[in-house]
């Protein structure tokens, strides 16, 4: 039931080969979030997507809401912190901090239902009214193999992406079709210059940062 | 959609202030099975941070029985008057006086100004926080976040700037050592003095003083303060921003609260301290966020209509819009306790009298406080204790690299112990520090806003408490400056809960965990480095003609290389 | 369990990490045959590059490995004509190696491959590495490997010296315990405001300059005591450790010749002649040799028995003449004593600051005062007054000082000999300024009621008829210097 993929050589396959043994020269890391309604794949996408992996019926992994996988782009090694959503969303009530300082978004739907569309472009407005302005978001129509019984249109889907300065790809999670494409995507319209990260939002800094190097400018050492 | 939740748990938590979430977070991280439910539509109870619409809605209309005697004022015109500028309005000022402002006043050009209208417009870059805090950066917050791994969830700035009063002035009070080296307002032999002065407190406890600390034990911190050989000006510095204390501090807290200062110093900024950034309402949060990965479910605009402890199992049916739900305990803000529990007198553990706790004012302006020099680069976050006689309150100032409000715009928060059901009266000594109304060069107001945080306090009348009751009640915001007895209290209720079992176990990082399906043992390529990911599959391209395995031995050196290198890998 | 956290228990991640291991050393083995095999066959080319790249991102100290890029870079130059393509190649080179320093910031491989690359490239971007070195220096403003690249870039990019001089005032407001920071200043302020007043020996900067950074330094020293960086940066300020070359003692007599020196040079035939008052050549003195027996020496001697010369024949108004550019004074009136021609210059001879620096060594000494009122056995409070005390007015405050030092003795025994010996150089000082004017110079040195624990600026004592030293001293005598004047007697 389970397949696991060799996901680690697509991931980075796109990746430019490098002549003369030249390395990327810069680092971003980016903070991507996931939303979407129950049940339309969005913690499948991440798992196809970081460790190549599927499960037919898969249940929300305990502890691992949070996953993080780089790419390489040209000269730039992007690093992506992705954040589900934990269940939250489920009543309703995902926290305001789970978007906060996003740099992107994938909103994710089942092609199947409807009812996941009308809730993917809700999620997509409450983004360009709470997340930050610059936000790259990305419209995911999964479970693409079952295009068979499919309720969403393809071209429906996205004339929408398109009218709302949307990224859109309709992907498979269970066959990896257009899994890492739309990271990859993601990835190339992310702004790279150095500190990219904080443009427009304010920069904080995670306590975590610097606990190894931690400075001695104390009064008194 | 209440009808597809469970009908069993092990917890449920009614509130999403800051005890309630860190107890939701605790429970859910050692498997228990929690149901979180809010009866507001948002999150942190009187714990959260809102935008000015919500905000000044909020004040309004009110919000239950957790935030009263509220009131609010504008100083600004509802719109831009492109002719008169936008200093009319305020109400209050007569005319005379105003008409004399005319003539001297530059006014600032129309885009620099403000009206209501247009800082409403910017309503979603504030995050007004109802219960502001500073954390100390190795307090007891910021060590919990450490431990817990909850810390990977928000993002902070460190305080730029302490301040104090000292003779009518706001003084920057130098923290760090290049503070001292190059502030202004000390002397080089003021800087020695300070410096030997902070140096001998963290000393302190340390065996070699021991008597010094017995010869001071039971006196007051100041009286310790007076024998030392420091000038007034660092006296008033180290009483009233490092030690945090008043006249009647004891010498041992004195010391202590000096060693915490110091003992934070030099982690993430030029001051021992630390703000969330978009306000202290991201961190009950991230604790519901660490809740939910764990398992915990999430319902806010929930209202709890009552709640029955079953006599013979001690289980508590929450009945929840109709709905019971069983769990084997329940934790609830002080405010969310349903009324007919009170009416029937059941006893809960934490549970009295609703009173006054913190009084608060919100004001904003276009203009920071102090000198330039205490703002330079925009004014970050800056943070001043005032006195006024026996009492103290906090003041933070916040602009907008602290993403709590728009550019240009510059917030403060004032905090005092509740003395009445009279905020404004009760903060009115501090108000008269800062917001000195009779110079002329006093700060222009935009916005004021104040409000009491109710609270509970067990009196005589407070029903007797079951040892057995499954019911237990948070506490409300103190006055403190960081989340000391907010933890403490959460840790009780935990305690009480599972009384064996870690508080907030350190969550492992994803690279930790097992995704169902996986080989523990394998090594899986994505976690190997990108470089060494990229070197591997090359050498596997070329490895047909090469013949690795044998070049083991081949010279000593190379082994020694090899495992040098491979040790220093390992460092990394 | 279904959908519960299982986290991988500590013998699985060993599992995972000793797969892991394995596989970075086969790594690096099989990129490390490779490389040798290579390099055997000269194949310096692009692929050579990459296996090269793959070791020393993870261990940039690799130094072999190093040459064999460089070499490569060589070889793939000589194959293009075209310089937007050679400085490709450089440009490719530079950029992996600050992939390098990102792993090792401290790396001395790193930086002179950058050297090497900038050197060599056809249009290297000077502006571009004193920006990178402003970025390396934020992370660490004390990494002096950044410092050292610093100086060099800066020269090449030909960024004015005031604006280094406040990029180094920046960082050390953000920490002034930096001894990359104050020594880099240490050479700017010279260039920026060079002293051109009369003392002698010459100040470091303008007095004005002077004056500013004594101030900052004093600052710092106050606030970290501790911190033996900006001590070091004060001394230095005051002069403390500079003495510029010059003759120190000189005498001759119609046998032999003595010249001493304050510090040691390589003293050549041609450099040193008597002449008169008209500049015509009495006597050229040529055949020196050094008193040690070495190389370089701080004291020369030589025996006139070729052409030996009467002490008649000397003029009566002499001088010695010496041709060095080293040396600034060049022509030196001599004084007779008996047979004997001598000059005789006493070690730092203090030249008074000018009044603004005068009197901000004044209120620092009075700081330094009001200080020791509340902590009377501080000891670099101690020893910085008696160093400002000391360049202030050494005679006037010659025994207060030494008070101080005595103090220090006792406050800070661990260094009582430091102390002892700074005292010793104080009281010879003024024992050797006093000797110069009275009627014992040169015949006599009379040193035993003298407290010395060391016996400093023996070079100076060389030209006396007779030396007496203490008792605790008189290890001493068998040093060649200390003979002295008298050694040629035999």
């Amino acid at each position: 039931m389970a397949t696991t993929a060799r996901s680690g050589g697509n991931a980075s396959g796109s990746s430019a080969q490098r002549p003369n043994g030249t390395q990327q020269n810069k680092n971003c890391q980016f903070k991507l979030v996931l939303l979407g309604e129950s049940a339309v794949g969005k913690s499948s996408l991440v798992l196809r997507f970081v460790k190549g992996q599927f499960h037919e019926y898969q249940e929300s992994t305990i502890g691992a809401a949070f996953l993080t996988q780089t790419l390489c782009i040209e000269d730039t090694v992007v690093k992506f912190e992705i954040w589900d959503t934990a269940g939250q969303e489920r009543y309703h009530s995902l926290a305001p901090m789970y978007y906060r300082g996003a740099q992107a978004a994938i909103v994710v739907y089942d092609i199947q239902n409807q009812d996941s569309f009308q809730r993917a472009k809700t999620w997509v407005k409450e983004l360009h009214k709470q997340a930050s302005p610059n936000i790259v978001i990305a419209l995911a129509g999964n479970k693409a193999d079952l295009s068979n019984i499919r309720v969403v249109e393809y071209e429906e889907a996205k004339q929408y992406a398109e009218e709302n300065g949307l990224l859109f790809m309709e992907t498979s999670a269970k066959t990896g079709m257009n899994v890492n494409d739309i990271f990859l995507a993601i990835a190339k319209k992310l702004p790279k210059n150095d500190g990219a990260n904080n443009q427009g939002a304010p920069a904080g800094r995670r306590l975590n940062d610097n606990e190894n190097n931690r400075q001695t400018n104390n009064c008194c050492k | 959609m209440s009808d597809d939740l469970p009908d069993k748990f092990d917890l449920i938590v009614i509130g999403t202030g800051f005890p309630e979430s860190c107890i939701a977070a605790a429970a859910s991280r050692i498997g228990k099975t929690v149901l979180h439910i809010d009866p507001h539509e948002y999150y942190g109870g009187v714990w959260a941070s809102f935008n000015l619409e919500s905000f000044c809605a909020l004040l309004e209309y009110g919000n239950g029985s957790d935030i009263k005697n509220t009131k609010q004022k504008w100083y600004i015109n509802e719109q831009l008057n492109p002719e008169m500028g936008a200093e009319v309005g305020n109400s209050n000022s007569d005319s005379e006086t105003h008409a004399m402002a005319e003539d001297t006043v530059v006014r600032k050009p129309i885009d620099q100004q403000w009206s209501r209208e247009k800082l409403l417009q910017q309503s979603r870059r504030f995050n007004l926080d109802l219960s502001p805090k500073i954390l100390y950066s190795a307090g007891p917050l910021v060590q919990l976040l450490v431990s817990s791994n909850i810390c990977r969830y928000a993002e902070f700035r460190a305080v730029d700037r302490v301040c104090t009063k000292f003779q009518n002035q706001i003084i920057n009070v130098p923290c760090s050592r290049s503070d001292v080296f190059n502030t202004k307002d000390l002397n080089i032999v003021e800087k020695r003095l300070l410096m030997k002065f902070l140096s001998q407190c963290l000393a302190f406890g340390e065996d070699k003083t021991e008597e010094d600390t017995l010869l001071y034990r039971g006196k007051t911190f100041r009286e310790y303060l007076q024998e030392q050989k420091v000038t007034e000006k660092i006296r008033t510095c180290v009483m009233q921003a490092i030690a945090m204390s008043t006249d009647e501090t004891p010498f041992e807290v004195g010391i202590g609260r000096t060693q915490q200062f110091l003992g934070s110093l030099g982690r993430y900024g030029n001051t021992p301290f630390l703000f969330p950034m978009y306000g202290c309402g991201e961190i009950p949060q991230c604790f519901c966020r660490l809740c939910a990965v764990f398992g915990g479910i999430y319902c806010l605009k929930r209202n709890i209509d009552d709640i029955i402890v079953e006599a013979d199992t001690n289980i508590a049916n929450v009945v929840l819009e109709g709905k019971t739900i069983k769990a084997q305990h329940v934790v609830s803000a002080p405010c969310h306790i349903p009324t007919v529990l009170l009416e029937r007198n059941v006893g809960i553990y934490g549970q009295g009298e609703l009173v006054n706790s913190l009084s608060r004012g919100i004001f904003l302006s276009a203009e920071p406080l102090g000198s330039e020099e205490l703002n330079s680069g925009g004014g970050g976050v800056n943070l001043l204790r005032l006195l006024a006689d026996t009492r103290e309150a906090i003041l933070i100032q916040l602009s907008h690299f602290s993403g709590t409000c728009p550019k240009g715009i510059y917030l403060f928060h004032l905090t005092t112990a509740a003395q009445t059901d009279q905020p404004e009266q009760d903060l009115a000594p501090f108000v008269a520090q800062i917001f000195n109304t009779e110079t002329d060069d006093a700060l222009k107001l935009l916005y004021s806003a104040y409000f009491t945080i109710m609270g509970r306090k067990s009196t005589s009348s407070t029903p007797r408490v079951d040892v057995s009751t499954p019911i237990f009640c948070t506490s409300a915001p103190s006055y403190e400056l960081d989340y000391d007895n907010a933890i403490i209290n959460a840790r009780e209720i935990f305690t009480k809960l599972y009384a064996d079992a870690e508080f907030l176990p350190r969550a492992p990082d994803p690279e930790e965990i097992v995704i169902e399906g996986e080989d523990p043992r394998a090594l899986s390529e994505n976690s190997l480095p990108d470089d060494l990911r990229e070197q591997l599959r090359e050498l596997e391209k070329s490895a047909e003609h090469m013949d690795i395995e044998d070049t083991e031995g081949t010279s000593v050196i190379e082994i020694n290389q090899v495992e040098s290198e491979s040790q220093q890998m390992d460092a990394e | 369990m279904h959908g519960r956290l299982k986290v991988r228990t500590t013998e699985e991640e060993r599992e995972r990490k000793k797969k892991e291991q394995a596989l970075k050393v086969k790594a690096y083995r099989a990129a490390m045959v490779k490389i040798q095999e290579k390099r055997l066959s000269h194949e310096l080319d692009g692929e050579m590059l990459l296996l090269t790249s793959q070791i020393l991102l993870r261990n940039p100290d690799v130094s072999t490995l190093w040459n064999i890029r460089r070499e490569c870079a060589e070889q793939i130059v000589l194959k293009t004509e075209d310089l937007e393509e050679q400085q490709a190649i450089f440009e490719t080179e530079l950029n992996f190696s600050e992939q390098c320093l990102l792993v090792n910031p401290k790396s001395y491989n790193c930086w002179h491959h950058r050297c090497w690359i900038l050197e060599h490239s056809p249009k290297p971007n000077w502006e571009r590495e004193v920006q990178l070195c402003t970025k390396y220096l934020k992370m660490d403003e004390r990494n002096f490997h950044t410092w050292d690249y610093r100086r060099y870039v800066v020269e090449k990019a030909n960024i004015p010296k005031q604006s280094e001089l406040d990029f180094c005032t920046e960082k050390i407001k953000v920490n002034f315990s930096n001894y990359s920071s104050w020594h880099h200043r240490s050479l700017l302020l010279p260039l920026l405001y060079p002293y051109e007043g009369e003392a002698q020996p010459k100040r470091a900067m303008s007095e004005e300059k002077l004056q500013n950074e004594l101030e900052m330094v004093l600052t710092a020293a106050f606030t970290d005591p501790n911190d033996s960086s900006a001590w070091f940066y004060q001394r230095w300020l005051l002069g403390y450790s500079r003495q510029e070359l010059d003759v120190c003692a000189f005498r001759c007599n119609n046998k032999h010749a003595m010249l001493a020196f304050t510090n040691p040079l390589i003293l050549d035939a041609k450099d040193v002649a008597i002449t008169n008052s008209e500049g015509t050549v009495i006597i050229k003195l040529t055949n020196w040799h050094s008193i040690n027996k070495t190389k370089a020496d701080n004291v020369w001697f030589f025996s006139l028995t070729d052409n030996a010369i009467s002490y008649k024949e000397f003029p009566k108004e002499a001088f010695l003449e010496i041709n060095r550019s080293d040396i600034s004074l060049k022509k030196i009136i001599l004084k007779t004593y008996k047979e004997s021609l001598f000059y005789f210059k006493s070690p730092n001879q203090q030249h008074a600051f000018s009044k603004n620096v005068l009197n901000e060594l004044q209120s620092q000494l009075e700081s330094c005062e009001s200080l020791l009122e509340y902590e009377p056995d501080s000891k670099w409070t101690l020893l910085t007054s008696a160093l400002l005390m000391h360049a202030i007015d050494a005679q006037k405050y010659h025994n207060k000082s030494l008070e101080n030092l005595e103090k220090l003795q006792k406050v800070d025994a661990l260094r009582e000999n430091y102390y002892k010996d700074l005292a010793s150089r104080w009281i010879l000082e003024k024992f050797l300024l006093n000797w110069m004017d009275s009627d014992a110079v040169p015949y006599e040195l009379d040193l035993r009621s003298e407290n010395l624990n060391a016996l400093y600026y023996s070079q100076y004592l060389c030209i006396a008829d007779k030396l007496l030293l203490p008792n605790n001293l008189t290890n001493y005598s068998s040093m060649k210097q200390l003979q002295g004047f008298s050694i040629f007697e035999y």
